[in-house]
Formats: structure tokens, sequence, C-alpha cells
């Protein structure tokens, strides 16, 4: 797949209109959450797989709970191998949070502290991932909302950590990166000048929401703000050109609205 | 549990049931806790709008918040949390003041639910007669009884039988249907899986009804995809 990829959140509520169209798109990939697809039937997996037809997945998962207290689910990852075997995803990535707890699965994404146990903890579950699904992980940055007191390095120190001993990848989500450089309080040029280039898998770019307090929030529901635009564009410079998806996963548009939105993320306005 | 560990299950536990986890900003409590259960809620609500309807808006709220701090999601796909939660519901039925109806109404939103996502039922067989040939309820097809009309609901509340087959068509769409008595007594007869004849001699030991009336409910129920051949996979 070529870098200068752009790739689109696929959602139910716009999923028959693509599926009729996709043919005649300018879409280079299509990203899931495999969950929402495992065990699914009915006319919704039927368009799925015309899509399929068509571009490549990318699989984004959401109840790994990398960073979490309670052991892998093995029968989760078991499914998700099948589902990224039937349907030959190009990548795997998942979020650096954890999901779950010993009552079961949150459905959110929750935080852990920055330090040398949860790194060896993360570091462990990393590599027992990658070696049965024999394939790099690739972990996105997480929104992050407040932090541990405990914690005794920054998110990058502890990025660029686990990168190093994992050797899985990184999903670099620039509305997160801006959202958390907002909420924390450093630059997220110094933050992209760190990042080893080669670790860089893909890039995701989405909506945020000022809260009236004056933090930000990692909504996904509104097109991408100026400075994420801005955030890509020094990643391409830097680090250069990965595929790059638009995740939109609340008070979704009109499909042509997404694909207006994927337009300007393709080809900015100089400023 | 190695210290770290302890203290993610704290900061889970801390979220689930609104307690105050240390070292840890406070409103940055309040917002992770009001996203976790906004999620919960939007499902649920999506999920089951006509049993969220049988209550006031606030105590449906508060059987969410109740089912996030104690409740079970063993499943890690998002679909599967209305399960969960009338799960918790049966579970827990005697810890709240619940009208009559709602246990049956979410039982039946959940089977409309889960039929939604059941895989589409194959094509009817032209040439499968079902007076000979061993049946069975398709997997994309649900009999239902409920002590209440609960597809009426919430217009129409009183007690009585009533019989549901609820379906997905060929083309993804759920579709139902009230049974009456002798429909229903055919549909649990074909439940255990014999012939058409065998499920005929079951239901209607008497001849209650005729065998051309029940040929024709199962060439009916064949060609809907509620039935198939049984075995087929």
């Amino acid at each position: 797949m070529s870098p200068k990829s752009y790739g689109l959140g696929l959602r139910r509520d716009f999923l028959p209109e693509l599926s009729q169209r996709i043919s005649e798109l300018a879409l280079d990939f299509v990203e899931v959450a495999p969950e929402n697809w495992l065990h699914f039937g009915g006319q919704a997996h039927r368009q799925l797989e015309q899509v399929l037809c068509s571009v490549p997945l990318f699989c984004h998962g959401l109840s790994l709970s990398i960073a979490g207290p309670v052991a892998l689910d093995w029968q989760h990852l078991a499914e998700i191998r099948r589902f990224l075997r039937e349907y030959e995803a190009v990548v795997y990535s998942e979020h650096l949070a954890y999901c779950r707890d010993a009552m079961g699965y949150l459905h959110d994404l929750l935080p852990f502290p920055f330090h040398q146990e949860s790194l060896c903890w993360i570091r462990d579950r990393v590599q027992q991932v990658q070696d049965y699904l024999q394939r790099p992980l690739v972990l996105e940055n997480t929104a992050l909302y407040g932090s541990f007191a405990e914690s005794d390095r920054s998110e990058l120190d502890f990025l660029l950590e686990l990168l190093e001993q994992s050797g899985c990848e990184l999903l670099l989500d620039l509305n997160n990166l801006f959202v958390n450089s907002q909420n924390h309080g450093y630059d997220p040029h110094n933050f992209l000048a760190a990042l080893p280039a080669e670790k860089i898998r893909y890039y995701h770019v989405a909506g945020h929401y000022q809260d009236p307090d004056g933090f930000y929030i990692d909504t996904h529901d509104s097109s991408v703000a100026p400075p994420v635009l801005d955030l890509l564009q020094q990643s391409i410079a830097l680090i250069g050109p990965r595929p790059t998806l638009l995740e939109w996963d609340n008070d979704i548009p009109a499909l042509d609205t997404l694909l207006n939105e994927l337009d300007r993320i393709r080809d900015p306005i100089p400023a | 549990m190695t210290l770290v560990l302890q203290r993610l299950e704290s900061f889970a536990a801390a979220l689930r049931q609104g307690g105050d986890i240390s070292g840890f900003p406070q409103p940055f409590q309040a917002l992770y806790r009001k996203m976790a259960l906004a999620n919960f809620q939007s499902c649920l609500a999506d999920a089951f709008p006509q049993s969220q309807a049988l209550l006031e808006p606030a105590s449906f709220t508060n059987l969410i918040d109740e089912f996030f701090a104690h409740g079970q999601c063993p499943s890690p796909s998002f679909h599967q949390l209305p399960a969960a939660f009338l799960e918790y519901l049966v579970q827990n039925q005697s810890n709240f003041s619940l009208p009559a109806q709602l246990m049956a109404s979410l039982h039946w939103e959940l089977t409309l639910l889960e039929l939604s996502f059941a895989p589409l039922p194959s094509p009817p067989e032209p040439d499968l007669d079902p007076w000979q040939e061993p049946l069975e309820i398709s997997s994309s097809a649900a009999l239902r009884h409920y002590p209440y009309a609960v597809h009426l609901l919430p217009a129409t509340a009183q007690a009585r039988d009533c019989y549901l087959i609820a379906y997905l068509d060929d083309q993804g769409m759920v579709r139902f249907a009230e049974m009456d008595l002798a429909e229903a007594r055919l549909g649990a007869a074909i439940a255990i899986g014999e012939t058409g004849a065998a499920s005929y001699a079951l239901a209607f030991p008497g001849q209650e009804q005729s065998a051309q009336w029940c040929r024709k409910c199962l060439e009916h129920w064949l060609a809907c995809g509620i039935l198939r051949r049984k075995n087929e996979t």
C-alpha cells in the first residue's frame, strides 16, 4: 500500500451507500473495529464484504486492554486472529490503554501510570500478543485526561521505551497528540520530532471538542481542526507520508461530507 | 497482584462505583466516569427504546448506573452489552421496583436486536417437502411466548398470552408477527426437530387443525426463511 493513502473509519451509518459506491470513490482503505463485526451476519456483513472487494482493511481494536490488570483474553485474541486472516487485514492496531477489570469490559479507554512497573507489564503483554498473532502490534497514543501522581516519566518517554523494548509500532493519532499536548501542557512538535520514523505505521486524524472548563476531549464528532491538520503536515515532513485515516464516529454526517473532509485532509489549503 | 495492577483495579472500581481515586485529579475522574457511563447509556437506550419508555427517564438511567457499578460485561464486543444488561436485571430484579412488563419487553427487544445481526437466511430449497423432511427453526428466526403483548407496548399493557414469531428476511430486515395459538403449537412442535408430518401429529393429536392448514403454514414459514431443513449449516 502506498504511504500516500487515505482511508475512512467505516461505520454502519453510511455502510449501505458506501458498499454501493465503493468502486467509484477515491478511497484507499477502510478501518473497522473487529469487535464490532465478530459473530455478525445480516445485511451489514454482506455490505462489508462488498466494500472489502474494492479496498484493503485496517483493523483497529477496542478491547485488547493491553495495559489492563486482568490476564489477556485469549479467546478474544483467537477471534481477532481469525478475523484478521479471513479479511486479510493489512494492520491490526489497538489502544495503549485498558478497558477491562475483574468485573469485565468497561468499553472505555482508561489511563495507567507511566513508570517502570507498568512498562514491564505492558511490554511483556505486547510481546505475547505479537507472538500469537505473528505480526507487530500497532499501538495508538490514546487521549489521556489527568495523570497518576506516581507516574515518573512523560507519555513520550514511556512511549519511546515501549516502542524500543517491545517491538511494537505506533499508530500516531494526531488528534490525540493535540488534545494531550493542550491538556498536559507540552509542545506537540517536540513530541513529533522525538518519534522514530521507522516505527510509525499510520496516522489518525479526527475532530475534538473543547470543554467549557478549557480542556480538550477527543470526540470524533466534527471536522478535523486546523491545528491537527498542521500536525499532519508536520508529521509528513518529519516522519514521512503514511496511510492516513479519518475517524468520525459520533454525529456522523452524510458520506459525501466525509469524503469532502478526506479531500481536505489529502490536499490541505496552504496557510 | 502487583501494586500497579491493584491500582488499575482500584481505578476501574472507583469509576464504576463513583468513589474517589487518590492521586488522580478529581475533575478527570469525573470525566472518565461520565464518558464511560455515556457509552453504556447510549448503547442501552438505542437497544431498548420501548422498554425505556416504560420507565421514568431517571429510573432507566439509575438501572444503567447500577449495572455499570455492579454488573458484568463478559464480552469484548460492545453489541453484546444489551444482553449483559438484561442478564444483570434478571439476576437482580428483586432489588428494583420495576414495571411488570419490563423484563418481557427487554427480552423481546433483545430478540429483535440479536436477529438484526444474525446470518441472513439461506434461500428456500425448491424441492424441500416440509411434510417429509426433518425441519428446524432457522438461526435467523425466533419463536417467543410472553405474558404481555410486548410488541404493542407501551400502548397496550394488559397481561395476556402472546405468541410471536420474529425473523430476518432475505434483505436483512427484521420482521415479526403475532401467532395464534394453533401456529404457536405447531411452531413449538417443530422446534423439537421432526418432520412436518410428525410435528403436526405432536401439535394436534386430536387433529384440531387440518393437515392442509398445517402444510400451508409450513410452506409459508419456509418461504420466509423461518424454517429450514434440519442440520443445515
